[in-house]
């Protein structure tokens, strides 16, 4: 759409509008309402509804739908005459010959454009004989079901699958009166579960399995919230009703989300209601955790915390953060440590997108780092790296996918895996697990990496450098989650050389979890303060001081792993889990035991919690205030929606409170005045540049040359670790840990779907269900991280992905 | 006036209206006679062949009431439809203006003359559908015959099925 602008009238109004639009947005652009129900801002014009119709002069001699012409200089539009209103009635009267009148049972009543329509027009009896169909309700998959007789193939499912998603996972189905939605071979649909056409449909056609009948539309309160699960921080519209979140919905068509959600963001919201959620305090008695009011336990935990410090000093205290909690937790957990302890031992175990950040800082600056997604989406050339991040960050994908296929942007995929983006794709390699760093620098340059180390042929090599170096800019992205354990610095240092072989290149290094880059800027470190101010630095020191009042100790703490090895005696942990998620949880269990004392503040009784001296249940997204910070930088704001479960605090107040018993009162009410503190500290990363790209030969000639299966470890689309557990409807898409294999691979070992399987490796074993899947190439196993009971790095504590292992059915 | 006359008409006075038939009852052994139109507890109808509520828990009672008196809770049932986990009126908010009667599509909300409110627990106000349903046949069994089929809220109403 060009910026010049054409003029023409609307109703007897000149309106204004840029050249391109169509008739519906220039009636739209004075509040000149034109009824629609094919029409979606996310979707391209269709003209399948005629409820849009309008005359216009000159021109043909019929009605003509707004929504598809576009509006031409000194076009007469009229959208109100008589023949206008009747046909608009009539479309409606037609549409309800066959529509059923089941509104009071209709999950849809109150948001039905179809009702609203109806009432509109005034339509208070058909003038037809009515001949409601009979279908019975059909289920696609674990999340989705269509009654077939609401629907008046209006088409918008079939579009948004198609276009922003790029699933095309539903179609129209045979013609004319006996058309109906399906999805291909009639048969289960098998997509990614976004919940997108249950979102666009108009009637209560598509409806969503898990919130049928749980409430009436407009019974739930709506509150705007950024959903919790990855880095893209997409704003959600959190529906509860009498402290129940009983669904989430896409909020506005503003970035990040852009108006879409993924399975995690629509319907995996339902771990807050999970009766698993810790509702009480636990203080360990007699080796037993029993409840407890928060009077004892704050006292408790204070009077211990107390007694260590005088008995060890400040440096024996350490506190953990978490990227589940906002930023506001954070720094008020970083706040507690250095101030009220007086120690600088603050954490986080984000540790994937910390390192890469610091690594790429350090040579790129700062500044080349946390650029918004606009930016990503208008590079001419997209590389995708290593995990496929319609997996691991779905909505970024299906941004992803959609510009490659509609803005002309060139899509460079290097998976390990056959990805979601490759049918979208100009170019697709198959990387070896471990070969990744190594193709950065192959395609960055080096010609001394052979196909056995990046498992791409010469040629795919030559011809992807060349749509690299024809490119005005390049954005390069991968997924931080568990795949880069052990090569963090290696994958870093070389995207940063990367980055220097070409022009405008833009690095996009994904953040795992909801607010991994809020731990950051936050100061979750031993070594940074707020707004990645080094603690060695006076200067900052005395800065943060100045806007907060708040002493910070002059010397940095050791690493979390020195920190237990040494000094350690007591541990405040916040929302981790660090026995689940340590390479080898048996030793992390005898060192969290060997502590005086342990407290774990967290949503769900996890095998940290198992070991504490005082457990202390926390609030989850939907209810508390505060910010998740995503994969731009950009703060997404979260609102309580619901009062917290049973006597669940939030993670700020409960530190506040302790912060007040140690005789150090924060004044912190609610959170809006830490937001408001945090506001002044906050800054985007200056990180001075300019330091040499290390020398990588050594870690990127690793050839695999053992036998039997590589491990690859790619997130899958529907864990979502902890919070995935307890959420029924993701559980459903995948209840098990897996292992996947091709099926080729599958057969030759004689699995199928849903047998047990062994994968071991030299250093430990583990026991999965196989999935048989496609996308793994033959030679490959794939584990996908964040099941609790099967995390791949035990597998190898340093870094499990691209390790031969075993395969085995038990 | 002679003196002693307005003592004498005092005592005519109280004589007279001690004669009278008295206006008010000894309630609860007597209970006055009710006007047909007389508003009382809201009742529901029973489902005779499921033997439950009638109600198919589309919550538009609890939208119209202008006293937030209902809570509808509702589920998915095994052939999926909508069950109602629970239906819960509390009496000591109504005021008794039959809007969720005029509002439920299916009739399943019945006036009643049912006045008989007293509890000596305010939690005991609160009553569930079950109750409503006893509460209702009660009352339709102690109606006179003429009283059955009339008043807001019983008339059949034309609905989606049978037009």
């Amino acid at each position: 759409m060009s910026n010049e602008l054409i003029s023409l009238t609307v109703d007897g109004t000149e309106v204004q509008v840029p050249a391109g639009s169509t008739v519906l947005q220039a009636c739209e652009s004075i509040g000149v309402e034109i009824p629609t129900l094919c029409t979606d801002p996310r979707l391209d014009p269709y003209g399948a509804c005629r409820m849009c119709v309008v005359e216009i002069q000159p021109g043909p001699p019929r009605p003509m739908a707004s929504c598809t012409m576009q509006a031409a200089p000194g076009m007469n539009v009229v959208t109100d005459s008589k023949s206008i209103k009747d046909i608009r009635k009539h479309v409606i009267e037609l549409q309800l010959q066959h529509h059923p009148l089941d509104c009071p049972y209709c999950d849809q009543a109150g948001t039905c454009e179809l009702q609203d329509e109806t009432f509109a027009q005034e339509i208070h009896q058909s003038p037809y004989e009515t001949v409601p169909k009979a279908h019975p309700e059909e289920v696609l998959n674990e999340v989705i079901l269509i009654n077939h007789n609401r629907c008046i193939l209006c088409g918008r499912c079939v579009r948004i699958c198609d276009e922003q998603i790029g699933v095309y996972a539903l179609d129209f189905v045979h013609r004319a009166i006996g058309t109906f939605i399906a999805p291909a071979q009639h048969k289960e649909m098998d997509c990614e579960r976004c919940g997108m056409c249950i979102e666009t449909c108009p009637v209560g056609a598509l409806l969503s399995r898990p919130f049928k009948h749980a409430a009436r539309s407009w019974q739930t309160d709506k509150t705007a919230s950024t959903c919790p699960h990855c880095s893209v921080g997409c704003s959600v519209l959190v529906e509860s009703r009498h402290g129940d979140v009983v669904r989430t919905r896409t909020n506005g068509l503003e970035e990040p989300a852009n108006g879409i959600l993924c399975a995690k963001g629509f319907f995996g919201h339902s771990y807050v209601n999970s009766d698993d959620r810790l509702t009480q305090p636990l203080i360990r008695r007699n080796g037993r955790l029993e409840p407890a009011t928060w009077r004892e336990a704050i006292s408790h935990v204070s009077g211990a915390l107390r007694g260590v410090i005088d008995r060890n000093g400040a440096d024996a205290v350490g506190a953990v953060g978490s990227p589940n909690c906002t930023n506001e937790d954070n720094y008020a957990l970083q706040r507690f440590a250095r101030e009220v302890i007086g120690s600088n031992n603050v954490y986080s175990q984000a540790s994937g997108f910390h390192e890469t950040f610091h690594a790429l800082a350090s040579v790129l600056g700062g500044q080349a780092l946390l650029r918004s997604q606009s930016e990503l989406l208008e590079s001419d050339v997209i590389l995708v790296i290593g995990a496929d991040i319609g997996q691991t960050h779905n909505v970024v994908g299906a941004h992803v996918k959609r510009a490659a296929r509609r803005n002309g942007r060139q899509l460079l995929v290097a998976t390990r895996l056959a990805s979601t983006l490759d049918q979208y794709a100009e170019a697709t390699v198959r990387v070896r697990p471990g070969g990744e760093a190594a193709l950065l620098a192959a395609l960055a340059g080096r010609d001394d990496l052979p196909e056995a180390v990046t498992g791409v042929s010469d040629e795919s090599l030559h011809a992807m450098r060349d749509a690299l170096a024809a490119a005005g800019s390049i954005a390069v992205v991968w997924d931080t989650g568990v795949w880069t354990l052990g090569r963090v610095e290696t994958l870093a240092q070389a995207a940063a050389g990367f980055a220097q072989a070409y022009t405008d290149v833009r690095l996009f290094p994904l953040a795992e979890r909801a607010n991994t880059v809020g731990t950051l800027l936050t100061g979750m470190a031993p070594d940074m303060l707020p707004g990645l101010r080094p603690v060695t630095d006076a200067d900052a020191r005395a800065e943060v001081e100045t806007m907060t009042g708040a002493t910070t100790p002059q010397d940095p703490g050791p690493s979390l792993a020195a920190f237990l090895d040494g000094s350690a005696r007591a541990l405040y942990v916040m929302g981790e889990d660090l026995v689940g998620s340590a390479g080898d949880p048996d030793a992390m269990r005898g060192q969290l035991e060997d502590l005086d004392l342990l407290i774990v503040q967290d949503i769900f009784m996890s095998p940290t919690a198992e070991v504490a001296d005082v457990v202390l249940p926390g609030a989850s997204f939907a209810e508390k205030g505060g910010h998740f910070t995503n994969f731009e930088g950009r703060r997404g704001p979260l609102a309580p929606a619901i009062i917290p479960v049973g006597d669940a605090r939030p993670d700020w107040e409960v530190i506040a409170r302790l912060a007040a018993a140690l005789g150090n009162d924060f004044g912190w009410r609610s959170h809006e005045p830490i937001s408001d503190e945090l506001e002044n500290l906050w800054r985007m990363p200056d990180v001075e540049g300019g330091e040499p790209i290390a020398d990588l030969n050594g870690a990127l000639s690793q050839a695999n040359g053992a036998e039997g299966f590589t491990l690859a470890t790619e997130q899958h689309l529907y864990t979502a670790g902890v919070t995935g557990r307890h959420a029924p409807s993701l559980s459903l898409m995948l209840p098990d840990a897996v292992a996947e294999l091709n099926p080729a691979d599958a057969q030759d070992l004689g699995l199928a779907d849903g047998d047990p399987i062994s994968v071991a490796s030299h250093t430990g074993a583990l026991n999965l269900k196989t999935l048989v899947a496609s996308r793994v190439p033959r030679g490959v196993v794939n584990l996908p991280d964040r099941f609790l009971d099967a995390p791949p790095r035990r597998l190898d504590p340093t870094g499990p992905n691209g390790i031969p292992v075993q395969v085995t059915k038990r | 006036m002679p003196l002693g006359s307005g003592i004498l008409k005092g005592f005519a006075t109280v004589f007279k209206v001690g004669a009278r038939k008295p206006a008010t009852v000894m309630y609860p052994e007597n209970v006055r006679d009710i006007a047909y139109r007389f508003r009382g507890q809201v009742g529901m109808r029973r489902d005779e062949v499921a033997n439950g509520l009638t109600c198919v828990g589309c919550g538009l009672c609890e939208t119209a009431c202008p006293n937030d008196v209902i809570r509808v809770d509702t589920s998915e049932g095994e052939d999926g439809t909508r069950v109602v986990d629970r239906y819960l009126f509390d009496v000591g908010r109504c005021v008794f203006c039959y809007f969720c009667i005029e509002a439920c599509p299916v009739d399943a909300l019945q006036r009643t003359h049912d006045f008989h409110l007293v509890t000596e627990d305010r939690r005991g106000l609160v009553i569930d559908g079950f109750k409503m349903i006893d509460i209702y046949e009660h009352d339709l069994e102690n109606r006179s015959l003429e009283d059955q089929n009339i008043g807001p809220g019983t008339r059949p109403r034309l609905w989606f099925g049978d037009d």
